[in-house]
Protein backbone atom coordinates (compact mmCIF):
# COMPACT_ATOMS: atom_id res chain seq x y z
CA UNK A 1 0.00 0.00 0.00
CA UNK A 2 1.36 3.43 -0.85
CA UNK A 3 1.68 6.06 1.81
CA UNK A 4 -1.11 8.10 0.25
CA UNK A 5 -3.49 5.13 0.04
CA UNK A 6 -2.70 4.17 3.62
CA UNK A 7 -3.34 7.73 4.74
CA UNK A 8 -6.68 7.80 2.93
CA UNK A 9 -7.80 4.56 4.60
CA UNK A 10 -6.57 5.87 7.93
CA UNK A 11 -8.52 9.11 7.58
CA UNK A 12 -11.69 7.22 6.70
CA UNK A 13 -11.32 4.79 9.60
CA UNK A 14 -10.60 7.31 12.34
CA UNK A 15 -12.47 10.35 10.98
CA UNK A 16 -15.80 9.47 12.60
CA UNK A 17 -14.12 9.05 16.00
CA UNK A 18 -12.20 12.31 16.24
CA UNK A 19 -14.82 13.79 18.56
CA UNK A 20 -14.76 10.78 20.90
CA UNK A 21 -10.94 10.86 20.96
CA UNK A 22 -10.85 14.55 21.83
CA UNK A 23 -13.51 14.18 24.49
CA UNK A 24 -11.70 11.29 26.18
CA UNK A 25 -8.36 13.13 26.15
CA UNK A 26 -9.96 16.23 27.67
CA UNK A 27 -11.62 14.24 30.41
CA UNK A 28 -8.41 12.36 31.24
CA UNK A 29 -5.96 15.29 31.02
CA UNK A 30 -8.33 17.98 32.26
CA UNK A 31 -6.35 20.58 30.23
CA UNK A 32 -7.21 21.63 26.70
CA UNK A 33 -3.65 22.76 25.92
CA UNK A 34 -2.27 19.31 26.71
CA UNK A 35 -5.04 17.53 24.88
CA UNK A 36 -3.97 18.71 21.44
CA UNK A 37 -0.29 17.75 21.97
CA UNK A 38 -1.16 14.37 23.36
CA UNK A 39 -3.65 13.66 20.60
CA UNK A 40 -1.04 14.60 18.03
CA UNK A 41 1.23 11.94 19.46
CA UNK A 42 -1.62 9.45 19.76
CA UNK A 43 -2.63 9.88 16.13
CA UNK A 44 0.96 9.50 14.96
CA UNK A 45 1.14 6.24 16.87
CA UNK A 46 -2.21 5.16 15.48
CA UNK A 47 -1.03 5.86 11.93
CA UNK A 48 2.16 3.89 12.57
CA UNK A 49 0.19 0.90 13.92
CA UNK A 50 -2.51 1.20 11.29
CA UNK A 51 -1.19 -1.85 9.40
CA UNK A 52 -2.18 -4.00 12.35
CA UNK A 53 -5.73 -2.67 12.33
CA UNK A 54 -8.15 -4.97 10.55
CA UNK A 55 -11.19 -2.86 10.04
CA UNK A 56 -13.53 -3.66 12.89
CA UNK A 57 -14.16 -1.63 16.01
CA UNK A 58 -12.25 1.43 14.88
CA UNK A 59 -13.54 3.41 17.84
CA UNK A 60 -12.24 1.03 20.52
CA UNK A 61 -8.97 0.63 18.66
CA UNK A 62 -8.39 4.37 18.40
CA UNK A 63 -9.59 5.20 21.92
CA UNK A 64 -7.27 2.53 23.39
CA UNK A 65 -4.29 4.28 21.75
CA UNK A 66 -5.51 7.71 22.85
CA UNK A 67 -6.09 6.47 26.37
CA UNK A 68 -2.64 4.88 26.67
CA UNK A 69 -0.96 8.00 25.33
CA UNK A 70 -2.85 10.11 27.87
CA UNK A 71 -1.84 7.85 30.73
CA UNK A 72 1.86 7.94 29.76
CA UNK A 73 1.61 11.71 29.55
CA UNK A 74 0.04 11.93 33.00
CA UNK A 75 2.82 9.69 34.36
CA UNK A 76 5.49 11.89 32.73
CA UNK A 77 3.83 15.03 33.98
CA UNK A 78 4.50 13.48 37.39
CA UNK A 79 1.00 14.03 38.57
CA UNK A 80 0.66 12.75 42.07
CA UNK A 81 -2.81 11.42 41.66
CA UNK A 82 -3.75 8.90 44.22
CA UNK A 83 -4.18 5.92 41.99
CA UNK A 84 -6.65 3.24 42.63
CA UNK A 85 -5.44 -0.28 43.22
CA UNK A 86 -8.15 -2.60 41.99
CA UNK A 87 -6.76 -5.56 43.93
CA UNK A 88 -6.29 -3.69 47.16
CA UNK A 89 -9.25 -1.36 47.09
CA UNK A 90 -12.10 -3.46 45.93
CA UNK A 91 -13.30 -6.97 46.37
CA UNK A 92 -15.42 -7.29 43.24
CA UNK A 93 -18.46 -5.07 43.55
CA UNK A 94 -18.82 -3.38 46.92
CA UNK A 95 -22.00 -3.69 48.91
CA UNK A 96 -24.27 -0.69 48.65
CA UNK A 97 -24.13 2.11 51.17
CA UNK A 98 -27.79 2.83 51.44
CA UNK A 99 -28.86 6.23 52.61
CA UNK A 100 -31.98 6.14 54.73
CA UNK A 101 -33.43 9.52 53.72
CA UNK A 102 -35.27 9.18 50.44
CA UNK A 103 -34.85 12.88 49.60
CA UNK A 104 -31.09 12.40 49.45
CA UNK A 105 -31.45 9.81 46.72
CA UNK A 106 -32.73 12.03 43.98
CA UNK A 107 -30.77 14.79 42.32
CA UNK A 108 -32.18 18.26 42.22
CA UNK A 109 -31.52 20.34 39.11
CA UNK A 110 -28.71 22.41 40.68
CA UNK A 111 -26.94 19.29 41.92
CA UNK A 112 -27.33 17.67 38.54
CA UNK A 113 -25.34 20.58 37.08
CA UNK A 114 -22.62 20.15 39.71
CA UNK A 115 -22.02 16.69 38.33
CA UNK A 116 -19.44 18.15 35.93
CA UNK A 117 -17.06 19.14 38.73
CA UNK A 118 -17.71 15.99 40.73
CA UNK A 119 -16.86 13.75 37.79
CA UNK A 120 -13.75 15.85 37.12
CA UNK A 121 -12.70 15.22 40.72
CA UNK A 122 -13.00 11.44 40.43
CA UNK A 123 -9.85 9.33 40.31
CA UNK A 124 -8.77 8.88 36.69
CA UNK A 125 -9.66 5.16 36.52
CA UNK A 126 -13.20 5.91 37.69
CA UNK A 127 -13.55 9.05 35.58
CA UNK A 128 -12.44 7.17 32.48
CA UNK A 129 -14.92 4.31 32.97
CA UNK A 130 -17.77 6.68 33.80
CA UNK A 131 -17.17 8.98 30.82
CA UNK A 132 -16.84 6.08 28.37
CA UNK A 133 -20.06 4.57 29.69
CA UNK A 134 -22.24 7.68 29.99
CA UNK A 135 -20.89 9.97 27.26
CA UNK A 136 -19.76 7.45 24.66
CA UNK A 137 -22.42 4.85 25.53
CA UNK A 138 -19.84 2.07 25.48
CA UNK A 139 -20.61 -1.44 26.70
CA UNK A 140 -18.54 -3.03 29.48
CA UNK A 141 -16.76 -5.08 26.85
CA UNK A 142 -15.84 -2.00 24.81
CA UNK A 143 -14.62 -0.15 27.92
CA UNK A 144 -12.53 -3.23 28.75
CA UNK A 145 -11.02 -3.10 25.25
CA UNK A 146 -10.17 0.57 25.55
CA UNK A 147 -8.75 0.45 29.06
CA UNK A 148 -7.11 -2.98 28.84
CA UNK A 149 -8.80 -3.99 32.10
CA UNK A 150 -10.87 -7.16 32.63
CA UNK A 151 -14.65 -6.73 32.44
CA UNK A 152 -15.01 -7.41 36.19
CA UNK A 153 -12.63 -4.54 36.91
CA UNK A 154 -14.59 -2.25 34.57
CA UNK A 155 -17.76 -3.12 36.47
CA UNK A 156 -16.25 -2.42 39.87
CA UNK A 157 -14.72 0.88 38.69
CA UNK A 158 -18.04 2.04 37.30
CA UNK A 159 -19.76 1.00 40.47
CA UNK A 160 -17.23 2.82 42.65
CA UNK A 161 -17.54 5.93 40.47
CA UNK A 162 -21.29 5.95 40.91
CA UNK A 163 -21.09 5.31 44.64
CA UNK A 164 -18.74 8.27 45.04
CA UNK A 165 -20.87 10.53 42.91
CA UNK A 166 -24.00 9.55 44.82
CA UNK A 167 -22.25 10.25 48.11
CA UNK A 168 -20.90 13.65 47.02
CA UNK A 169 -24.06 14.84 45.32
CA UNK A 170 -26.30 13.29 47.97
CA UNK A 171 -24.16 14.81 50.76
CA UNK A 172 -24.68 18.23 49.23
CA UNK A 173 -28.40 17.56 49.14
CA UNK A 174 -28.50 16.92 52.87
CA UNK A 175 -26.45 20.04 53.62
CA UNK A 176 -28.66 22.14 51.38
CA UNK A 177 -31.87 20.95 52.99
CA UNK A 178 -30.43 21.43 56.51
CA UNK A 179 -29.50 25.07 55.93
CA UNK B 1 -36.07 -15.47 45.92
CA UNK B 2 -33.50 -12.74 45.41
CA UNK B 3 -31.98 -10.93 48.39
CA UNK B 4 -30.89 -7.26 48.56
CA UNK B 5 -27.25 -8.34 48.53
CA UNK B 6 -27.85 -10.25 45.32
CA UNK B 7 -29.97 -7.51 43.80
CA UNK B 8 -27.62 -4.59 44.50
CA UNK B 9 -24.97 -5.21 41.84
CA UNK B 10 -27.62 -6.21 39.29
CA UNK B 11 -29.37 -2.85 39.50
CA UNK B 12 -26.45 -1.21 37.71
CA UNK B 13 -26.15 -4.00 35.17
CA UNK B 14 -29.78 -3.51 34.26
CA UNK B 15 -29.38 0.25 33.86
CA UNK B 16 -26.34 -0.34 31.65
CA UNK B 17 -28.26 -2.81 29.50
CA UNK B 18 -25.89 -5.61 30.44
CA UNK B 19 -28.28 -7.91 32.26
CA UNK B 20 -29.87 -10.94 30.60
CA UNK B 21 -33.66 -11.02 30.25
CA UNK B 22 -34.25 -13.70 32.85
CA UNK B 23 -32.26 -11.88 35.54
CA UNK B 24 -34.02 -8.61 34.65
CA UNK B 25 -37.33 -10.26 35.53
CA UNK B 26 -36.03 -11.65 38.83
CA UNK B 27 -34.48 -8.30 39.71
CA UNK B 28 -37.67 -6.35 38.97
CA UNK B 29 -39.64 -8.77 41.08
CA UNK B 30 -37.33 -8.08 44.00
CA UNK B 31 -37.16 -4.31 43.47
CA UNK B 32 -40.97 -4.09 43.34
CA UNK B 33 -41.18 -5.52 46.85
CA UNK B 34 -38.17 -3.73 48.33
CA UNK B 35 -38.31 0.02 49.08
CA UNK B 36 -34.54 0.20 49.70
CA UNK B 37 -33.64 -1.25 46.31
CA UNK B 38 -36.34 0.86 44.65
CA UNK B 39 -34.69 4.00 46.08
CA UNK B 40 -31.23 2.89 45.05
CA UNK B 41 -32.41 2.10 41.52
CA UNK B 42 -34.11 5.50 41.25
CA UNK B 43 -31.00 7.25 42.55
CA UNK B 44 -28.73 5.49 40.06
CA UNK B 45 -31.11 6.21 37.23
CA UNK B 46 -31.19 9.90 38.20
CA UNK B 47 -27.39 9.96 38.28
CA UNK B 48 -27.16 8.49 34.79
CA UNK B 49 -29.74 10.91 33.44
CA UNK B 50 -27.96 13.87 35.05
CA UNK B 51 -24.64 12.72 33.56
CA UNK B 52 -26.04 12.40 30.07
CA UNK B 53 -27.89 15.71 30.32
CA UNK B 54 -25.23 17.84 32.01
CA UNK B 55 -21.77 16.35 31.51
CA UNK B 56 -19.87 18.22 28.87
CA UNK B 57 -18.85 16.37 25.75
CA UNK B 58 -15.75 18.37 24.82
CA UNK B 59 -15.71 19.36 21.16
CA UNK B 60 -12.44 19.75 19.26
CA UNK B 61 -11.51 23.42 18.62
CA UNK B 62 -11.86 24.76 15.05
CA UNK B 63 -9.20 23.49 12.68
CA UNK B 64 -8.14 20.77 15.10
CA UNK B 65 -8.48 17.88 12.65
CA UNK B 66 -6.74 19.71 9.86
CA UNK B 67 -3.77 20.62 12.07
CA UNK B 68 -3.53 17.08 13.39
CA UNK B 69 -3.76 15.31 10.06
CA UNK B 70 -1.51 17.76 8.23
CA UNK B 71 1.40 16.65 10.40
CA UNK B 72 0.73 12.96 9.79
CA UNK B 73 -0.02 13.02 6.06
CA UNK B 74 2.85 11.43 4.10
CA UNK B 75 4.86 13.84 1.93
CA UNK B 76 4.05 12.08 -1.36
CA UNK B 77 0.40 12.20 -0.53
CA UNK B 78 0.62 15.90 0.30
CA UNK B 79 2.07 16.56 -3.15
CA UNK B 80 -0.55 14.38 -4.83
CA UNK B 81 -3.28 16.29 -3.09
CA UNK B 82 -1.87 19.63 -4.07
CA UNK B 83 -1.54 18.37 -7.66
CA UNK B 84 -5.11 17.13 -7.71
CA UNK B 85 -6.36 20.43 -6.34
CA UNK B 86 -4.46 22.36 -9.00
CA UNK B 87 -5.74 20.06 -11.74
CA UNK B 88 -9.28 20.50 -10.56
CA UNK B 89 -8.94 24.25 -10.34
CA UNK B 90 -7.63 24.35 -13.90
CA UNK B 91 -10.30 22.04 -15.26
CA UNK B 92 -13.30 23.68 -13.68
CA UNK B 93 -14.33 27.01 -15.11
CA UNK B 94 -16.14 28.17 -12.00
CA UNK B 95 -14.48 26.99 -8.82
CA UNK B 96 -15.74 28.99 -5.91
CA UNK B 97 -12.96 29.82 -3.49
CA UNK B 98 -13.61 28.26 -0.10
CA UNK B 99 -11.56 30.13 2.47
CA UNK B 100 -12.86 28.32 5.50
CA UNK B 101 -14.72 25.09 5.68
CA UNK B 102 -18.39 25.29 6.41
CA UNK B 103 -19.31 23.76 9.78
CA UNK B 104 -22.26 22.21 7.98
CA UNK B 105 -19.91 20.27 5.70
CA UNK B 106 -18.17 18.77 8.73
CA UNK B 107 -21.49 17.76 10.17
CA UNK B 108 -22.64 16.33 6.86
CA UNK B 109 -19.45 14.28 6.49
CA UNK B 110 -19.86 12.94 10.03
CA UNK B 111 -23.51 12.09 9.32
CA UNK B 112 -22.47 10.38 6.10
CA UNK B 113 -19.81 8.31 7.89
CA UNK B 114 -22.34 7.41 10.58
CA UNK B 115 -24.88 6.27 8.00
CA UNK B 116 -22.30 3.86 6.54
CA UNK B 117 -21.27 2.61 9.91
CA UNK B 118 -24.40 1.91 11.85
CA UNK B 119 -25.99 0.09 8.97
CA UNK B 120 -28.75 2.62 9.04
CA UNK B 121 -28.42 4.25 5.67
CA UNK B 122 -32.14 4.42 4.98
CA UNK B 123 -35.50 4.83 6.68
CA UNK B 124 -37.28 4.31 3.39
CA UNK B 125 -35.51 2.07 0.87
CA UNK B 126 -36.72 2.32 -2.69
CA UNK B 127 -35.48 3.45 -6.08
CA UNK B 128 -38.85 5.10 -6.76
CA UNK B 129 -38.59 8.88 -6.43
CA UNK B 130 -42.38 9.10 -6.13
CA UNK B 131 -42.18 7.10 -2.93
CA UNK B 132 -39.20 8.89 -1.41
CA UNK B 133 -40.44 12.43 -1.99
CA UNK B 134 -43.77 12.11 -0.14
CA UNK B 135 -42.08 10.15 2.64
CA UNK B 136 -40.31 13.35 3.70
CA UNK B 137 -43.56 15.33 3.85
CA UNK B 138 -44.30 16.60 7.32
CA UNK B 139 -40.88 15.50 8.52
CA UNK B 140 -38.61 18.32 7.37
CA UNK B 141 -40.87 21.32 6.82
CA UNK B 142 -40.09 21.90 3.13
CA UNK B 143 -40.66 20.03 -0.13
CA UNK B 144 -37.68 17.80 -0.86
CA UNK B 145 -36.70 17.55 -4.50
CA UNK B 146 -35.93 13.88 -5.14
CA UNK B 147 -34.55 12.73 -8.49
CA UNK B 148 -33.01 9.53 -9.74
CA UNK B 149 -29.71 9.71 -11.63
CA UNK B 150 -29.57 6.05 -12.61
CA UNK B 151 -28.74 6.84 -16.26
CA UNK B 152 -25.67 8.73 -15.00
CA UNK B 153 -24.74 5.75 -12.82
CA UNK B 154 -26.11 7.10 -9.53
CA UNK B 155 -29.13 5.07 -8.59
CA UNK B 156 -31.62 6.41 -6.06
CA UNK B 157 -31.58 3.99 -3.12
CA UNK B 158 -33.84 5.66 -0.57
CA UNK B 159 -34.23 8.37 2.02
CA UNK B 160 -33.50 8.98 5.66
CA UNK B 161 -34.31 11.63 8.19
CA UNK B 162 -31.13 13.13 9.63
CA UNK B 163 -30.32 16.04 11.88
CA UNK B 164 -27.85 18.75 10.83
CA UNK B 165 -27.19 22.28 12.00
CA UNK B 166 -29.66 21.76 14.84
CA UNK B 167 -32.62 20.97 12.61
CA UNK B 168 -34.13 18.10 10.65
CA UNK B 169 -32.53 17.44 7.30
CA UNK B 170 -33.49 15.16 4.44
CA UNK B 171 -30.81 12.66 3.46
CA UNK B 172 -31.30 11.20 -0.01
CA UNK B 173 -29.23 8.09 -0.56
CA UNK B 174 -27.70 7.12 -3.90
CA UNK B 175 -25.69 4.08 -4.92
CA UNK B 176 -22.84 4.14 -7.37
CA UNK B 177 -21.52 0.58 -7.76
CA UNK B 178 -20.47 -0.34 -4.26
CA UNK B 179 -20.31 3.27 -3.10
CA UNK B 180 -23.01 5.04 -1.16
CA UNK B 181 -23.61 8.78 -1.44
CA UNK B 182 -25.70 11.01 0.77
CA UNK B 183 -27.32 14.18 -0.48
CA UNK B 184 -28.33 16.29 2.51
CA UNK B 185 -31.04 18.89 1.99
CA UNK B 186 -31.82 21.67 4.48
CA UNK B 187 -33.75 24.88 4.54
CA UNK B 188 -31.46 27.77 3.48
CA UNK B 189 -33.35 30.36 5.54
CA UNK B 190 -33.75 32.60 2.50
CA UNK B 191 -30.04 32.67 1.65
CA UNK B 192 -29.11 33.49 -1.95
CA UNK B 193 -28.19 30.79 -4.43
CA UNK B 194 -24.56 29.72 -4.42
CA UNK B 195 -22.66 27.72 -7.04
CA UNK B 196 -21.29 24.29 -6.11
CA UNK B 197 -18.04 24.32 -4.14
CA UNK B 198 -16.11 21.12 -3.51
CA UNK B 199 -13.59 20.00 -0.95
CA UNK B 200 -12.08 16.87 0.50
CA UNK B 201 -12.86 16.18 4.11
CA UNK B 202 -11.41 13.21 6.00
CA UNK B 203 -11.05 11.18 2.85
CA UNK B 204 -14.56 11.88 1.60
CA UNK B 205 -15.35 14.33 -1.11
CA UNK B 206 -18.05 16.82 -0.53
CA UNK B 207 -19.87 19.39 -2.65
CA UNK B 208 -22.20 22.05 -1.38
CA UNK B 209 -24.44 24.60 -3.04
CA UNK B 210 -27.60 26.59 -2.46
CA UNK B 211 -30.52 26.85 -4.78
CA UNK B 212 -34.25 27.48 -4.65
CA UNK B 213 -34.18 28.36 -0.96
CA UNK B 214 -32.48 25.10 -0.01
CA UNK B 215 -28.98 24.13 1.03
CA UNK B 216 -27.47 20.96 -0.42
CA UNK B 217 -24.42 18.98 0.69
CA UNK B 218 -23.39 15.93 -1.32
CA UNK B 219 -20.98 13.54 0.40
CA UNK B 220 -19.40 10.36 -0.93
CA UNK B 221 -16.15 8.58 -1.63
CA UNK B 222 -16.36 8.25 -5.39
CA UNK B 223 -13.62 9.87 -7.47
CA UNK B 224 -13.38 13.66 -7.59
CA UNK B 225 -14.41 14.34 -11.22
CA UNK B 226 -17.44 12.02 -11.03
CA UNK B 227 -18.66 13.67 -7.85
CA UNK B 228 -18.16 17.08 -9.34
CA UNK B 229 -20.11 16.20 -12.47
CA UNK B 230 -22.97 14.86 -10.36
CA UNK B 231 -23.00 17.90 -8.06
CA UNK B 232 -23.09 20.30 -11.03
CA UNK B 233 -25.82 18.26 -12.67
CA UNK B 234 -27.91 18.30 -9.49
CA UNK B 235 -27.33 21.99 -8.85
CA UNK B 236 -28.30 22.90 -12.41
CA UNK B 237 -31.63 21.09 -12.11
CA UNK B 238 -32.93 22.69 -9.00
Amino acid sequence: MTGAAKFGDFERAIGPHMGAAYNLARWLLRESADAEDVLQEAFMRAFRYFDTFHGEKARSWLLAIVRNTCWSFIAKRGEQEETFDDERDSAAVLPLQLTPEPEAQLLRADQAKRIQEEVTALRPEFREAFVLRELEGMSYKEIAEVTGAPIGTVMSRLSRARRELQARLGGAARKASAS
Amino acid sequence: MMTCAEAAPLVELELDGELDARSVLELREHVARCPTCTRQAASLRALGEAARAHLQRFEPPPGFEDRLLRRIRPRTSRRAWAGAALGLAAAAAVVVAVPRRDALVDEAVAAHARSLQVNHAMDVATSDQHTVKPWFEGKVGFAVPVRDYAPEGFELAGGRLDYLDGRPAAAIVYRHGKHVLNLFVLDADGARDAAPAGESVRGFSSWRWKSGGLRFVLVGDVSGPEMEALARRMAAER
